[in-house]
C-alpha cells in the first residue's frame, strides 16, 4: 500500500487544522460576547444615557447585571442556531441570517426574564429595545464580515483550509475541484481523486491524480489526512455508491458530502426542502437567490433608476441630435438577445450605423463618439428598468447557438445578461479562454463583484469621454455574436 | 434496468496449473492481471413472459418461453446455466458484448459467467461476495457445464487487479500483488498485446491437457512443475521491481507451455514471436491456454512501437490496454429486481467447495 508523495508544503496535519478551527470558534464566541456586550452598552449611552430623557425606571447596577446574563443568552441562541458550525461560517449569506435571528431570540429572551423576574429598576422602552437589537445585529455581522475577510487572507497561506478527496472525476467532479482551486478562499485543498474508471495515477487536472479507487477510500482518507470527501454520485458505480453512503464516515475522521450529479447545480444552486421528513433538492432557475437577489435587485433599480433619471436629459439631447443629422433613419437599434431562462427580448441601442451618404467613406463623428465612449448603450438602462437586463452581467447576445456546450449554454442563462461585465475588464482579455471569465464571474457572483466591474466602467467612461478617441483592446470576434447580422460595419469598433 | 461488467484477464505465469488434474496432487499458482477490456450484461425487465438473451460476438438471439426446456447447447450455454443456477426462468432480457472477442485467450467466457452471476444476483438483491461469485462461476462452468477449463479466469474476473492465485486440495487464495506503483506502471507500459487474428477453442487443448496430466505424462507434469516454479521466480522479480527480469521470464515460460499439448502453439505464432524477439521483445507468450488469439509480449523499454509495427507486417493488430483493479462489478441498476428461486443458494453453494483463506483484494495504491 503506497501513496502519491505530495510536494511537502501541501501537507498540513490535520490536527493542525482543527486547531486553527477550535481556535477560530473561540475567537468568534469572544467578539460575540463583546460585541452583544458593545451593542448593549452602546444602546444604553444612546438611549438611557442620551439626549433623549427616559423616564421609564433604570438602575445602572442593574442594567450591568442584565448585561452579563445577556452575553451567555445571545451566544446560547447563536450556538443553537449554528453559527460556530464550520459548514455555516466562512461563505455564504446562511450566517448573516442566522446572526439576525441570533440577536432577535437573545433580545426577546432578555425581555421574558425581565418580566419573569419582575425587575423594577429596569424597565426597557421600545426604543431601547429596537437600539439594541439593530446595533447587536450591526455589530455582530460587521465582526464576522470583517473576520471573514481576515480568515480568507490566512487561507492563501493555507490556514482553515479542509483537505478534500473527490470520488469521482467525471466532468462534474472536475468543475468542482476547478471551482475550489480557481478560488484561493475557498478553503478546500483537493489533494485527488478518486475514481472507477481512471486508471490509478493518471493526472485529471494540473497536478491531482487518481489516487485509488472509492472502495479504498477508508485508508487513503487516513494516508492524506482528508477532513471531507465528496461523492460526485454520477461519476461512481452503483455498487461504489452503494458502498459509500452507508460508510461510518465519523469513525473514520472525515465528512462525508454528497454533490448531486447535475453540472449546472454548479450555476444556479439548489434549495433544500423536507417534505414529510424526506429531504429533496430545488433546483433554483436562477444563479442568484434569496438575500443575493434582493441586492442584486436594489443595484439594478436603485443605482439602474438613478443613472436613468440623470441621463434622461442627456439621452434625449443625443436621440435629437441623431434624428436630426439622418431624419429616415430610427433613432435607436432593436437586436433580439437570449435573456434569462433563455426568455428573449428586443435589447436598446442609439442607432450609430452610418447613414446611406456615410457609407461612401465619410463617417460620423457623433455616431463614432458614441460608440467609442459606451454611451450608445445608454438605452439599455431602459432594459434594465424593464428586467430583461442587468447593469453588470455577462455579455448580452443573439443566439447561443455558437455555445455548443449545453452546460455552458445554461450557465450564461442563470443571470440576465448586463450592460457591462467581466468581458471588459482589463485581465479578461489576457484570458485564453473568452468565456471563461463570464463563466466564472456567474458561478462566484456576490454583490462584491458587480462593484469594482461598475467602477471599472465608469472610469472608462469619463476617461474616453474627455481624453478622446481610444481603440478597444479586446478582439473584435468576440462582439460578432450579439451583433444584429446586418450591423457588419460597426464590427471593427464597437466599445464595452 | 442493470449493467454489469467484469474484466477479461492476461495471465503471465502458471497457467495450467489451475487445472484440477493438476494443483490437487501437486498445488498451483498463477500470477494475472485484469485489464480495461470487460464484458457487459445488460439484464432489462421483459414486459412479455419471455425470458430473452442477445449476444452481439456470437450474433445469437435466443427466446425462451415459459413452459418449454430450455435448451443446454449452443453459444447461450452459459446465460442458461447462470439463469437456470438462479432460478430466474421468465420476464427478463440479457444482452452480452464484449470488449474482447471471444475465444482470443483472454478468458472471455469465464468473465461472461462472472459478469452474468454479478448481474444476475444484486437483480435478485443477493449480495454476494467476490470469491462467492469466483467460485459460483467455476462451479457452473467446470462442474455443471463440463468445460475441462482452468479455476484463474474465473477468479481474475471476479477479484480484478494483479494477483497471486493459489491452487490447492483445500482451498484456493487471491493474494494482491502489493508492488509499487511505479514498477506497475513501468510493467503496464512494456507490454504489448498482439492479435493474430485466429481464434481458439481451448477446450480442447485443455482436455488434452487434463488427460496428459491425469496418467501423469511425465513431459506435462515436469513442464507444469517447471512453470509453477517460473511463477514462484516471477513475483520475486516483481516484488524486487526487476521488471526487465519479469519480461524475459516469459520467454522460458512459453518454452515450457509449448510441451503441454499439440496446438499451443504452430509455425505462424513462433514466426510472429521470433520476429517480436528479434525486435526488442524480451519474451512473451500465447495468452490463454494457445493456438492463436493474443500474443502477449515484454519489451524492452523503447522497443515496445518497433516490435508493434514489425508485428504489424506481419499481419498481427496491436489492442491497446491498460491494468485495472475493479473486477466484477455493477455499474448501474436503476432498481431492476428479478423473481428467483429463494432456495438457489441451498443447492448451488453447497456444491461448490469450500473456500479457505480467501480474502478481498485492497485496493491497489500508487
Amino acid at each position: 500500500m503506497r501513496k502519491i508523495e505530495l510536494p511537502t508544503t501541501q501537507k498540513i496535519e490535520s490536527s493542525a487544522i482543527r486547531r486553527q478551527w477550535r481556535a477560530l470558534i473561540i475567537a468568534l464566541l469572544v467578539l460575540d460576547a463583546m460585541c452583544v456586550l458593545g451593542s448593549l452598552a452602546l444602546a444604553y449611552l444612546i438611549r438611557i444615557d442620551g439626549l433623549i430623557p427616559y423616564y421609564a425606571t433604570v438602575n445602572d447596577a442593574a442594567y450591568r447585571k442584565l448585561v452579563i446574563l445577556a452575553m451567555p443568552l445571545f451566544l446560547a441562541c447563536f450556538a443553537i442556531l449554528g453559527l460556530y458550525q464550520r459548514d455555516n461560517l466562512l461563505g455564504g449569506v446562511v450566517e448573516y441570517k442566522q446572526v439576525v435571528k441570533g440577536c432577535i431570540a437573545g433580545l426577546m429572551l432578555l425581555v421574558v426574564y425581565v418580566v419573569f423576574a419582575r425587575m423594577d429598576d429596569f424597565d426597557p422602552s421600545r426604543g431601547w429595545l429596537i437600539l439594541s437589537g439593530a446595533l447587536s445585529i450591526a455589530m455582530v455581522g460587521t465582526m464576522r464580515f470583517l473576520v471573514r475577510r481576515v480568515v480568507y487572507r490566512l487561507r492563501e497561506m493555507r490556514w482553515l483550509t479542509s483537505r478534500v478527496l473527490i470520488v469521482g472525476a467525471n466532468d462534474q467532479g472536475v468543475a468542482i475541484a476547478k471551482q475550489w482551486m480557481s478560488n484561493p478562499h475557498s478553503g478546500m485543498q483537493v489533494v485527488g481523486f478518486l475514481d472507477d474508471f481512471k486508471a490509478v495515477g493518471s493526472v485529471v487536472l494540473d497536478n491531482i491524480r487518481v489516487i485509488g479507487r472509492p472502495s479504498a477510500l477508508d485508508e487513503l482518507s487516513r494516508l492524506y489526512h482528508v477532513d471531507e470527501v465528496i461523492v460526485v454520485s454520477t461519476a461512481v458505480a452503483w455498487e461504489s455508491f452503494g458502498e459509500l453512503v452507508t460508510r461510518d464516515a465519523k469513525a473514520q475522521g472525515y465528512t462525508l458530502r454528497l454533490s448531486p450529479g447535475f453540472y449546472e447545480m454548479l450555476t444556479t444552486g439548489v434549495a433544500v426542502t423536507t417534505k414529510t421528513f424526506v429531504p429533496l433538492l430545488t433546483i433554483n432557475e436562477s444563479r442568484i437567490v434569496g438575500i443575493d437577489a434582493f441586492l442584486k435587485w436594489l443595484l439594478d433599480y436603485g443605482l439602474g433608476g438613478l443613472l436613468a433619471l440623470v441621463s434622461l436629459p442627456f439621452g434625449l439631447v443625443i436621440a435629437l441630435t441623431l434624428k436630426l443629422r439622418n431624419p429616415h433613419a430610427p433613432v435607436l437599434t432593436r437586436t433580439r438577445i437570449v435573456g434569462r431562462s433563455g426568455r428573449p427580448f428586443s435589447m436598446l441601442r442609439f442607432n450609430t450605423r452610418p447613414s446611406l451618404a456615410q457609407q461612401s467613406g465619410r463617417r460620423g463623428k457623433l455616431e463614432r463618439w458614441l460608440r467609442m465612449t459606451g454611451l450608445d448603450k445608454l438605452p439599455q438602462l431602459w432594459n434594465v428598468m424593464r428586467g430583461q437586463m442587468s447593469l453588470v452581467g455577462p455579455r448580452p447576445r443573439a443566439s447561443l447557438d455558437r455555445v455548443t456546450d449545453m452546460h455552458t449554454m445554461h450557465n450564461l442563462q442563470a443571470v440576465k445578461p448586463g450592460i457591462v461585465g467581466p468581458w471588459m475588464r482589463k485581465d479578461h482579455h489576457a484570458s485564453s479562454d473568452p468565456l471563461h471569465d463570464e463563466l466564472s464571474y456567474i458561478r462566484n457572483w456576490q454583490i462584491w463583484t458587480d462593484l469594482p466591474i461598475l467602477f471599472e466602467a465608469v472610469v472608462k467612461l469619463f476617461t474616453r469621454m474627455f481624453r478622446g478617441n481610444k481603440r478597444p483592446s479586446h478582439p473584435v470576434e468576440q462582439e460578432q455574436e450579439w451583433l444584429p447580422s446586418d450591423d457588419k460595419s460597426l464590427r471593427k469598433d464597437i466599445l464595452y | 434496468m442493470l449493467i454489469a461488467r467484469a474484466p477479461v484477464r492476461v495471465s503471465f505465469f502458471g497457467g495450467g496449473t489451475d487445472l484440477a488434474a493438476y494443483y490437487e496432487r501437486y498445488g498451483g499458482a498463477v500470477l494475472s492481471t485484469t485489464i480495461d477490456k470487460y464484458v457487459y450484461v445488460h439484464l432489462n425487465t421483459n414486459a412479455r413472459d419471455a425470458l430473452q438473451i442477445t449476444s452481439s460476438d456470437y450474433r445469437t438471439f435466443y427466446r425462451h418461453t415459459p413452459g418449454e426446456p430450455l435448451l443446454w447447447d449452443g453459444d447461450l450455454s452459459l446465460p442458461r446455466a447462470v439463469l437456470q443456477q438462479f432460478g430466474v426462468e421468465h420476464s427478463v432480457s440479457i444482452f452480452l458484448a464484449s470488449e474482447a472477442p471471444p475465444g482470443t485467450g483472454l478468458g472471455s467466457s469465464s468473465a461472461v459467467t462472472v459478469a452474468l452471476i454479478k448481474g444476475i444476483s444484486a437483480a435478485c438483491g443477493l449480495n454476494l461476495s467476490k470469491a462467492q461469485v469466483a467460485e459460483l462461476a467455476c462451479y457452473i462452468e467446470i462442474e455443471k457445464l463440463g468445460k475441462p477449463i482452468g479455476m484463474q479466469d474465473q477468479y481474475a474476473a471476479a477479484f480484478g487487479g494483479l494477483n497471486w492465485i493459489t491452487f490447492s486440495a483445500s482451498g484456493i487464495t487471491v493474494q494482491p500483488m502489493d508492488i509499487p506503483w511505479h514498477v506497475l506502471s513501468r510493467l503496464e507500459s512494456n507490454l504489448l498485446l498482439m492479435f493474430t487474428g485466429a481464434t481458439h477453442d481451448s477446450a480442447h487443448i485443455l482436455a488434452q491437457q487434463t488427460k496428459a496430466t491425469k496418467i501423469s505424462k511425465s513431459i506435462v507434469v515436469e513442464a507444469l512443475q517447471a512453470v509453477y516454479e517460473l511463477a514462484l521466480q516471477a513475483r520475486t522479480y516483481l516484488q524486487r521491481g526487476e521488471v526487465d527480469r519479469f519480461g524475459a521470464l516469459l520467454d522460458v515460460a512459453w518454452q515450457h507451455k509449448k510441451k503441454f499439448a499439440p496446438g499451443v502453439s504452430n509455425e505462424y505464432i513462433d514466426h510472429c514471436y521470433a520476429v517480436a524477439r528479434n525486435n526488442g521483445a524480451l519474451g512473451g507468450k500465447i495468452a490463454g491456454a494457445g493456438g492463436g488469439g493474443f500474443l502477449l509480449l515484454y519489451c524492452e523499454e523503447g522497443a515496445l512501437d518497433r516490435v508493434d509495427q514489425a508485428l504489424t507486417r506481419e499481419g498481427l493488430r496491436r489492442m491497446d490496454f491498460r491494468f485495472e483493479s475493479d473486477g466484477s462489478r455493477v455499474l448501474f441498476n436503476a432498481g431492476l429486481r428479478l423473481k428467483h428461486n429463494p432456495k438457489w443458494q441451498a443447492h448451488s453453494l453447497q456444491k461448490t467447495r469450500s473456500l479457505n483463506g480467501h480474502r478481498e483484494p485492497a485496493t491497489r495504491l500508487a
